[in-house]
């Protein structure tokens, strides 16, 4: 299922003096099963764009295409809910979504909303909450007396239940510790291959964007600033410190690197592993000099 | 839904109105609620509409964005409306449909009592139109003052006002948050049979009930933090300044109360 924005445009409270243009121009596309990454500064539109991937929000003009259906200005599909059964949301922080009594029930919410039989709903659950880490105990305990990391993983099994061919993860980490950070990150990048979702992931971490997308788009002051891959993206560290935002810690290593030792490294140093390999290179050069 | 509803919505500006002082607005606002209900004739209510105008004009406040925000309570003015035809039985009949018959006295009545339930909303989405829910409760509390001598704890009930009134924008876009997600997990708010659109009301105010709760505690927390403890001895950022301005606006009012006095049959 592709998704194509075409001149999308979107205006909040439009004809009022509220009236606040939050995307223009926008033309992205995203193809099936790739693992996109949105990235910008607070305010560029990234909130605004990821609510248009599943009717949430209709352009004020323009068309977006999800697979099979068109959403204009003016007309969008009847029935919405095939939709978002289609495109599963993470919103930032999504433990503020949780309500029921049992973490079970929660988790199968969404299921049941679109018609899932009862007994496979929770049979799903009981993998779920696996699949993100916790304990099958959890089950039965009430969503509120779990530790916010906890919360958050059953949000995020609450949304995956609803079986998606493209989830939207809107700052999935904002909040939890390093180690929780990166086995959440960890988990949507292994599920992401496993079940051949398309990924989209809003992040303000350059990192997590390097590491894992296959293309990032850059957002900046309510339209697309640019669109490519991580080594695209971040081969020019100045043209993105203009708009204020910075590559990975790895590309600034590299960068210094280069000026301290008066080389160039080829690799592009998006990752540890990356790095380390250029490093070791440039160790083996310079050895090489000494001698 | 934000996108309709204006009443309790500040619109930044500059206006004669915007720089009133806020005790005055309160004052006007409160004395017309009551000078409404002088007019009972088409000259007093054409007084009175006319004030309105004049007073909403000045606010330079768009026209077409006020009347946006007046139409969810329409339906309100229209029933207000119907009931008086069909009940207000005075004067001739002007046209008879079976047992039902629409007097002159019930057209009249009808436009009167609808007219003036909407001057009435105007005018008090005026006072919010136009001044910052902060200048509303240091209105109030500077003019509920005299009775903290009656050991009435008018400062914590501004304070309780003033969270109130700053927490209704916070409410909504957690409301619309809320509702965004659940409806992402396959919620239709819009729709569906009785005990589907019970289980959707529920799924957004456990979520608020709980954050709202939250937050309460944090501002406490917060606000204990800075070293916050009641009104004994508290000095105001903002002073309230009464100005020429405020008072010709107060004199204005009290002319329109004795002009309509004078007018009313």
């Amino acid at each position: 299922m592709d998704i194509v924005f075409e001149k999308v445009e979107h205006v909040y409270n439009a004809r009022s003096p509220f009236a606040r243009r939050a995307l223009y121009d926008v033309n992205v596309t995203i193809a099936d099963g790739t693992y996109v990454a949105i990235v910008g500064h607070t305010g560029s539109g990234k909130s605004t764009l990821l609510q248009h991937l599943n009717g949430l929000l209709q352009p004020t003009s323009g068309t977006v295409k999800i697979g099979e259906e068109t959403i204009t200005g003016s007309k969008r599909p009847k029935q919405l809910k095939p939709l978002r059964k289609k495109v599963g949301i993470v919103f930032q922080f999504p433990e503020h979504q949780l309500f029921e009594e049992t973490v079970e029930k929660d988790i199968c919410f969404g299921p049941l909303n679109f018609g899932v039989p009862e007994e496979e709903a929770k049979r799903k659950a009981k993998e779920l909450v696996k699949l993100v880490g916790l304990n099958e105990d959890v089950l039965a305990k009430s969503p509120f007396d779990l530790s916010g990391g906890q919360m958050r993983r059953v949000a995020i099994a609450g949304v995956l239940a609803l079986e998606p061919e493209m989830i939207v993860l809107d700052e999935p980490t904002a909040g939890l510790d390093p180690r929780g950070r990166k086995e959440i990150m960890e988990m949507f990048y292994r599920l992401h291959h496993e079940k051949q979702l398309t990924t989209v992931l809003v992040t303000h971490s350059m990192e997590d964007a390097a590491q894992y997308a296959d293309e990032i788009i850059v957002m900046h002051e309510g339209t697309v600033w640019g669109q490519g891959t991580p080594e695209e993206i971040f081969r020019d560290p100045e043209r993105l410190a203009a708009i204020g935002l910075s590559v990975p810690e790895t590309v600034k290593l590299k960068q210094e690197l280069e000026r301290r030792f008066g080389v160039t490294i080829p690799s592009p140093c998006l990752t540890i592993e990356q790095t380390a390999d250029a490093i070791k290179q440039l160790f083996s050069k310079v050895s090489v000099h000494d001698q | 839904m934000t996108n309709n509803l204006i009443i309790g919505q500040y619109v930044p500006g500059h206006s004669l109105i915007h720089r009133l002082d806020p005790r005055a607005k309160l004052l006007i606002v409160f004395a017309y609620v009551l000078i409404v209900f002088l007019a009972n004739n088409v000259v007093t209510y054409t007084v009175l509409s006319l004030f309105t105008f004049v007073f909403a004009a000045l606010s330079r406040i768009p026209l077409s964005f006020i009347m946006r925000g007046l139409k969810p309570i329409l339906w309100v003015v229209l029933f207000t409306m119907l009931l008086h035809l069909f009940m207000t039985k005075e004067g001739d009949v002007v046209y008879r449909l079976g047992t039902f018959s629409i007097y002159e006295g019930g057209i009249r009545q009808g436009i009167f009592i609808s007219l003036r339930f909407l001057l009435l909303v105007l005018m008090t989405t005026m006072l919010t139109l136009t001044t910052t829910p902060i200048e509303v409760t240091d209105g109030v509390e500077s003019l509920l003052g005299p009775l903290k001598k009656m050991r009435v704890p008018v400062h914590e009930l501004a304070l309780m006002m003033a969270i109130s009134l700053r927490f209704i924008p916070t409410l909504m876009e957690e409301t619309e948050k809320i509702m965004k997600a659940q409806a992402a997990r396959g919620v239709d708010f819009s729709g569906g049979r009785f005990s589907e659109r019970v289980k959707a009301i529920v799924s957004l105010l456990v979520p608020l009930f709980i954050s709202s709760f939250k937050r309460a505690d944090e501002l406490a927390t917060a606000m204990e933090a800075r070293g916050y403890r009641g009104g004994e001895g508290r000095t105001k950022f903002r002073q309230l300044v009464w100005k020429p301005l405020d008072t010709s606006f107060l004199v204005a009012t009290a002319l329109l109360a004795a002009l309509l006095f004078l007018l009313r049959s």
